[in-house]
């Protein structure tokens, strides 16, 4: 091979130089009328106006007309079919006044006997010695290829936007149906209790998976209220199917048995006769009653728990302790599991506080590795030190601290605060 | 408890089942969680037991165990008690034992400080090392 | 909403001057008015703006629904007079932009006291004794045509544009604006164009009218010019000595010296009022 580099003209050999240079100026002087007349490109000159002053062979021959037919009687714009002579009115001859060229303006010509030929045009103004526009010359590329091309690709095109709004679509049914099915898990306010104060909040750790925390407040009677918080096991549709036959199977069991041991038994029943054997589902559950009373502005509550994290009592004097249900086992295990109960009196001021897991396993920045979880004596000091001890102020200050978790909460997280309000300001 | 992200998604479950007196033992070692506790399933599927053995999952190694990793693990003690079989739990890391203190698994589950007495036979169950109420034996789950 | 901004209103020419309006048609932007602007300037205030989906108009201003009547165009210009607050003033609409000036000076009579209809063509389809020079078999073709050309046209416009040492007075803005349509705006902009019939309009305009046509011109042909003049109580026709459907490119100091003939024959000159505003006189 020889080198590129090399200074020396690589396919001539010296001293047939005069051969070489004869049959180049015969080659030239024979393609002067011919590389124009059989150009692989059709040319045409045009007055200003547009009338046809010369056209070449090629184009001549794509279009099946005769020369006479067409110089000094069509113009430029008759050659073209009609959507292409409005395109050239409004766009091509207003672009090439203003500029005096244009390039790769693709149009479609129109010949003898209906023939259609895409090409692509580019188009010169000839000015005359004072400046002034003489004529228009212009070159017109075959582009048959290349518009079969651009079909493919149109084709591909729409397709794929036919392809990505259905996607979309799917995705926006999809999240309809998610949410309305969220909605379906969790109340959307929490009602208006005489005597009682409430506040909960609702952490969503994955917008696109449905959590499977849930809490619940409805009235049970004139006098008493049902309350609930847990969490089911897992994630996504299935356990969302879990949170929802959990939420209103305690609230029919309330509705006929208020007693809290006797509404998680009935709800163990149910969930332990639907899902057994190889995939267990199952929840954790605190439920209780509630009972205002308006003369003292007490509020007895009594609550049984399966295998769920003890509520906590916040006490108007700042003072906090477990409501320990002690031996609770998880709901739908078991044909009758153990479930521990408890009694306690909220005086005005004082708030209980439920919360799932997802509050006191965050993962926090002090471990280092990463793995240091909240915990539940963090939780005791962060409630003790609440700006005040009613369960808005509670919630509100409980939401900030999620939010300081970022990415160390990584689970959905449920906050229900109930409490006695407090006759007067706490000083 | 329905914890599932971690830092890492990789797979990192092994499983070994080996025989030994009192049944098969089921060594988990790495992380039993959202993405591999059907590995676990799976594998509990294909081993036979008789209403003789003991089940033995052995914990020593296993460094997480979210939610559904438990759920596994009662999955396991429901395929035991289909057998008449019993169902152990053995060197359950602290966490996880704080866990199943906390909902109460601690009672269903009988728990062993080591495979090695989890596979001697007529050992009772130590219960695990957190003070908590009473242990109950494996028996008194069957449902 | 900023009518100014959404429609890239440019005001230019004798700021104390009677308005004159002019607007592009379908095909490219103000920049169309360029070489007609400077026979106006000196005596008349001159106001240029894109629709909304051509030129420089701000493309989220587009909505389908409103761009698919010439109505919605109109309302353009009306919201152009009205921000503007003019009185009287003249329009001058090019081809599509004719029509729109009749739609907008019914609805906002106050503010527009003339028209100038360059190239007009209230129907561009034959119909039953009317020849608007397309069978609606080529509207079809056309519109077909602009689907096809959906790439080209969007890849087309772009690399035109490459500076012109030979005319300086062309600026750089222009080079890079001019003509650069949004594919599917311009979509709708022709089938809104070629699928009008205003003919029923142009018998109800009562401002005084001028018709500009050219001598040939392939989208709105002779016998259209006359069907305008002939329809339009009132009005003036000229044939420009121009071929092609924009003679303000090609015919500009003609195009120019009519329109401002008709706007000077509508404000003649009042020679005790000085050219200028003298010092110390207050506005």
């Amino acid at each position: 091979m020889m080198s590129r580099t090399s200074s020396e003209p690589e396919p001539f050999e010296a001293g047939d130089g005069a051969v070489t240079d004869a049959a180049f100026s015969a080659l030239l002087e024979d393609s002067a009328e011919d590389l124009y007349e059989r150009a692989p490109c059709g040319y045409v000159s045009t007055l200003m106006d547009g009338t046809l002053a010369k056209a070449n062979a090629t184009l001549l021959d794509w279009l099946g007309l005769r020369r006479e037919d067409v110089v000094g009687r069509m113009r430029f714009s008759d050659l073209l079919t009609v959507g292409g002579r409005i395109y050239y009115e409004t766009h091509f001859e207003p672009l090439l006044r203003m500029k005096s060229e244009i390039s790769g303006i693709a149009l479609e010509l129109k010949g003898a006997g209906g023939v259609r030929m895409p090409v692509l045009v580019s188009a010169v103004v000839k000015h005359g010695s004072e400046g002034e526009p003489l004529l228009i010359r212009a070159t017109l590329a075959d582009a048959r290829d290349r518009r079969a091309y651009e079909e493919e690709l149109l084709r591909a095109r729409r397709s794929a936007e036919a392809a990505r709004r259905e996607a979309e679509a799917d995705r926006a049914r999809l999240q309809d149906a998610l949410a309305a099915l969220q909605q379906s898990l969790l109340p959307a306010t929490l009602p208006a209790v005489p005597g009682l104060e409430s506040a909960s909040y609702y952490h969503t750790a994955s917008p696109d998976r449905l959590g499977g925390d849930f809490y619940d407040l409805f009235p049970i009677d004139g006098e008493q209220w049902g309350f609930f918080l847990g969490d089911v096991c897992g994630k996504g549709p299935q356990a969302a199917a879990v949170t929802s036959l959990t939420r209103y199977t305690l609230r029919a069991a309330a509705l006929h048995d208020p007693d809290p041991v006797a509404a998680l038994s009935t709800l163990n029943t149910v969930l332990h006769e639907r899902y057994t054997g190889s995939d267990p589902r199952y929840c954790t559950a605190v439920f209780g009653t509630l009972r205002p009373d308006p003369e003292t502005g007490q509020v007895a509550v009594r609550v049984a728990s399966g295998g769920h994290p003890p509520a906590l009592v916040l006490r108007a004097d700042r003072s906090t302790e477990y409501l320990e249900t002690p031996g609770g086992l998880l709901i739908g295990i078991l044909p009758n599991p153990p479930l521990a109960s408890a009694a306690t009196i909220l005086a005005p001021g004082d708030t209980l506080l439920l919360h799932t897991d997802g509050l006191t396993e965050a993962r926090t920045a002090l471990g280092g590795r990463g793995s240091e979880r909240y915990g539940d004596d963090a939780l005791r000091e962060f409630v003790r030190a609440a700006p005040d001890t009613s369960p808005a102020s509670l919630v509100d200050a409980l939401t900030g601290l999620l939010e300081s978790f970022g990415e160390g909460l990584d689970d959905d997280t449920a906050l229900l605060a109930l409490g006695a309000p407090a006759t007067e300001k706490p000083v | 408890m329905t914890r599932t992200n971690r830092t890492t998604s990789v797979k990192t479950l092994t499983l070994a089942v080996r025989q030994a007196a009192t049944g098969p033992v089921v060594e988990i070692v790495g992380d039993l969680d959202y993405d591999t506790a059907a590995d676990l399933r799976t594998r509990l599927a294909g081993i036979p037991l008789t209403a003789d053995d003991r089940l033995v999952m052995d914990l020593a190694g296993m460094e997480f165990c979210d939610s559904t990793g438990i759920t596994a693990l009662i999955a396991a003690r429901n395929h035991a008690l289909a057998a008449g079989a019993g169902v152990a739990l053995a060197a359950v890391p602290e966490h996880t034992l704080r866990v199943l203190h906390l909902v109460g698994l601690d009672q269903v589950f009988a728990l062993y400080d080591s495979t090695a007495e989890a596979t001697t036979a007529g050992n009772r169950p130590s219960g695990g090392n957190l003070p908590s109420g009473g242990n109950r034996p494996d028996t008194q789950a069957a449902g | 909403m900023d009518t100014r901004r959404r429609n890239n209103v440019v005001v230019t020419g004798r700021a104390d001057g009677p308005t004159v309006v002019l607007a592009h048609g379908f095909g490219c932007d103000q920049n169309m008015w360029r070489l007609v602007v400077p026979a106006l300037a000196d005596r008349y205030r001159v106001v240029l703006f894109d629709y909304v989906g051509s030129g420089q108009a701000d493309p989220a201003a587009w909505s389908e629904a409103r761009y698919s009547r010439l109505e919605g165009y109109a309302q353009d210009v009306a919201e152009i007079c009205a921000e503007l607050e003019l009185r009287g003033a003249a329009f001058v609409g090019h081809s599509v932009s004719a029509m729109i000036g009749v739609l907008a000076a019914r609805s906002v009579p106050d503010r527009i006291g003339s028209l100038v209809m360059v190239a007009p063509s209230p129907r561009y389809i034959d119909d039953d004794g009317y020849r608007g020079g397309f069978t609606a078999e080529d509207i079809d073709e056309l519109l077909a045509s602009l689907e096809s050309n959906y790439l080209g046209w969007s890849g087309a416009m772009a690399p035109v544009i490459m500076g012109n040492p030979e005319r300086p007075e062309l600026g750089e803005e222009l080079t890079t604006s001019f003509c650069a349509t949004d594919p599917d705006m311009a979509r709708v902009f022709a089938r809104t164009t070629f699928l009008s019939d205003t003919r029923d309009e142009l018998k109800d305009v009562t401002v005084p009218t001028l018709v500009l046509e050219c001598r040939q011109d392939a989208i709105a042909p002779r016998e259209v010019g006359a069907y305008v003049h002939a329809a339009v109580p009132g009005s003036r026709l000229v044939t420009l000595d121009a071929t092609g459907h924009c003679p303000q490119l090609s015919a500009p100091e003609v195009t120019g010296s009519e329109i401002r003939a008709f706007l000077d024959g509508l404000h003649p000159a009042d020679p005790a009022a000085p050219a200028a505003p003298l010092p110390g006189d207050s506005r």
